[in-house]
């Protein structure tokens, strides 16, 4: 089956380690993940300058060797990603912020790419936040 | 083309979330899909007329009204959040100058089986 990943969840929360776990779980079953899109306060788990106590874990590392396994792409929306510090070198410059923080493996793009990913997939799963 | 519907059920300025789903929502309404934004709960809050938010907070009335022009036309009102927070009563409450339909259980049951995709950002 092909899955879209809409993730809303912020890293700190269990969901967010769910759509992790499901991701793993999929690719390593011989589903293909289309995308995941990262949107909200989802948007944090690309944050390349988030440290988590070492007795926690690292989940911006977690998607990264998860992409480095499986090429997966990991699209953070562009919109939600600058208001909240998460900029690429490219956004950094336009803004005229003095540094980027995008975590390497993730990429910038807008609202269309979930639109897209959501199209093309059989299903698309919600990693919400439940703190709304 | 996909029948999609996005469910608010966010006050519109506890924090960015509404606004992200308002943003979400026009975006599928751009890309040609057929859009129902359903208002549930505490999402009712952004039916109210003569909105004022504190100071950097962006009007999302406006943002609503601006939804024909994604070609999102069908705004949904779940007939039990109206009845429960009482805005029937409150004069002036629902007629923002949208075009809203109120729905009851079977309606909205039907609309989110027909969907092919339903998201609550």
């Amino acid at each position: 089956m092909r899955f879209a990943l809409l993730v809303t969840a912020a890293p700190d929360e269990p969901m967010a380690w769910h759509a992790l776990e499901f991701a793993r779980a999929a690719l390593t079953t011989g589903h293909d993940i289309i995308r995941v899109f990262f949107y909200a306060e989802g948007v944090r788990q690309a944050n390349a300058l988030a440290a988590p106590p070492s007795d926690e874990g690292d989940i911006v590392r977690e998607w990264q060797s998860l992409r480095e396994k499986h090429g997966i792409e990991l699209v953070v929306c562009v919109a939600a990603a600058i208001r909240r510090g998460i900029l690429d070198r490219d956004e950094a410059a336009r803004q005229e912020r003095q540094a980027n923080s995008l975590a390497e493996g993730f990429v910038l793009s807008g609202l269309g790419q979930l639109v897209d990913a959501s199209l093309e997939a059989d299903r698309v799963l919600h990693f919400g936040s439940s703190l709304k | 083309m996909k029948n999609i519907v996005i469910i608010l059920d966010q006050a519109p300025y506890a924090n960015s979330s509404a606004r992200e789903v308002l943003d979400a929502t026009m975006v599928f309404g751009v890309f040609g899909q057929t859009v129902t934004l359903l208002f549930r709960g505490a999402g009712l809050w952004h039916l109210l007329p003569d909105q004022a938010p504190t100071p950097g907070n962006k009007n999302l009335l406006d943002v609503l009204k601006a939804m024909p022009l994604y070609d999102i036309s069908q705004l949904v009102v779940d007939g039990d959040s109206l009845e429960r927070l009482g805005l029937c009563q409150l004069p002036g409450a629902l007629k923002p100058d949208l075009e809203l339909e109120v729905a009851n259980n079977e309606r909205i049951s039907r609309l989110i089986r027909n969907a092919d995709l339903v998201l609550r950002p």
